[in-house]
This record gives structure tokens, sequence and C-alpha cells, in this order.
């Protein structure tokens, strides 16, 4: 498993980001500035038939996380299908190793069996 | 000869209406690029289990650790296969209904969820190993 760290652009960066926006999201959904504006606005257009909107989509989306062709979105981070199954293989290889009592990456440093 | 084709349902919905009243980009969800994972695997938990004689060794700490860090990463893994297969459905049934379009989402939400917890069990795996030494795979 590569190490990662927070903001670092990785995947676990980015899976935690995402889990952040569901945990968390009655509050991501009040942190943008048109929370009180009404639906209504969603599907007002001006009269030269451009929209009328001063936001973007997702910062009124119903979800905090959504589903693309690629992967999972969220307002800040996008993270394809194929990385996340490639960290979730990753994370069972450790999880076999860990079961068997042989996890190459612990006993190697500490050079003591578990 | 004319046809009369009676639209209902979420086949009536215009592309913009999907997205901002039911999901952002959802018009846009066709084809996705699911990456294939195996749904059968062994049973890591199982196998800790029954190398329970030789766990006596461990720390209670680092026993829980490791039990639920197995725990968390076959979820994971499990959450994973059960939201592609979730969401094959909804590319099979989109214009009847979005059930299994959010059925889809509660399994990556609790994939990423179990990922997150994971994290954190291997985190204090690492660190009662080698505290001197310790490294957080991740942090937030």
């Amino acid at each position: 498993m590569n190490r990662s760290l927070a903001g670092d652009g990785s995947v676990l960066d980015r899976a935690t980001v995402l889990h952040n926006h569901i945990k968390h999201m009655d509050g991501k959904f009040g942190e943008v500035s048109v929370r009180d504006e009404q639906s209504f606005k969603l599907f007002a257009v001006r009269s030269d038939g451009s929209e009328n909107l001063s936001y973007k989509q997702h910062d009124v989306a119903n979800v905090g996380v959504w589903l693309l062709n690629e992967g999972l979105e969220c307002r800040e981070v996008r993270l394809t299908y194929t990385e996340l199954a490639q960290e979730l293989v990753a994370f069972s290889d450790e999880a076999e190793r860990i079961a068997n009592l042989t996890p190459p990456s612990i006993s190697v440093r500490s050079q003591t069996p578990l | 000869m004319a046809k009369l084709v009676i639209r209902f349902g979420l086949d009536s919905m215009v592309p913009e209406a999907k997205d901002n009243f039911i999901a952002p980009k959802l018009s846009q969800l066709t084809a996705p690029k699911l990456e294939f994972v195996p749904a059968e695997r062994r049973q890591y938990l199982t196998v800790f289990i029954l190398n329970t004689d030789l766990t006596l060794r461990m720390s209670n700490l680092l026993r829980q650790c490791c039990f639920n860090f197995i725990r968390k990463a076959e979820y994971a893994l499990d959450e994973y296969c059960s939201g592609a297969s979730a969401l094959r459905q909804y590319i099979a049934t989109m214009d009847v209904s979005v059930q299994w379009y959010f059925a889809a989402l509660r399994h990556f939400e609790h994939c990423l969820a179990h990922l997150y917890e994971g994290v954190r069990y291997l985190n204090r795996i690492h660190k009662a190993i080698n505290p001197d030494s310790y490294e957080p795979q991740f942090s937030r």
C-alpha cells in the first residue's frame, strides 16, 4: 500500500475527502452561499435563453458524492473506479498477510514476530 | 403510419432536471468504466481466527486492530463489488427508476467508510509494532 498524506492528491487522500463529504454532508450543504435560495432558480433562464445560475450544479446537489462513468466525484475531488479497486485489492493483500501473520511491511521493520 | 409514444417515468425528464434534482451529471452516466474485482476471495478473517493460537503473543490492542483491519478490508471490497453490480443494474433500468443508482451510491459510500476505518486500524498496527519510527499511512 502506498503511503499517503493529507492533501497530497493520492488515492487515499481523495478517498478520504469523498468520505468526509459523505460523513459531513449536512455541514457541506450549508457551506455554499446560495443555500437559502429557492430551488426554482435552478430552472430559471434569462430572456436570451442563457442560464441564470450564478452557482455550479454541484453546489446545490442532493447528494454529497455522485457517480460518473469514470468514478466517484464530490465538489472537490474525483476518484476513478480503477483507482479505488486497485487500492481495495492492495488492502485485501495486506489483510491476507496479516491474517497469515506474515505481513512483510511490518515484519521487516520490526524484525520480530507478531 | 404514425407511432404514438407515451413517455413516463424518468425518460420523460430532461437531462438538466435529472442533473439538478436527482444527482449531478446523472444524465451523462450511461457506460460506467467499472474495474472488475473478483467477488470470490478467501475469508481472511476466518484465517486469522484459525491462527488464534499464534496470535496469543500479540498484545490485546494489536490483536484487536488486526482483527478489525481484516474485517474492514473485506467489507470495503464487498461493498465495491455490490456497488458495481448495482450500478450495472441501474444502467439496465435507467429509464424506469433510480433505485439502483442510489443502491450503488450507498454501497460505494459504505466502501469508502470501511476503507477509511481500515486505514485507521492499519495506522494503529504500524504504531503498535514500531512506535519509534511510526509514520501514519494516512492522517487527516
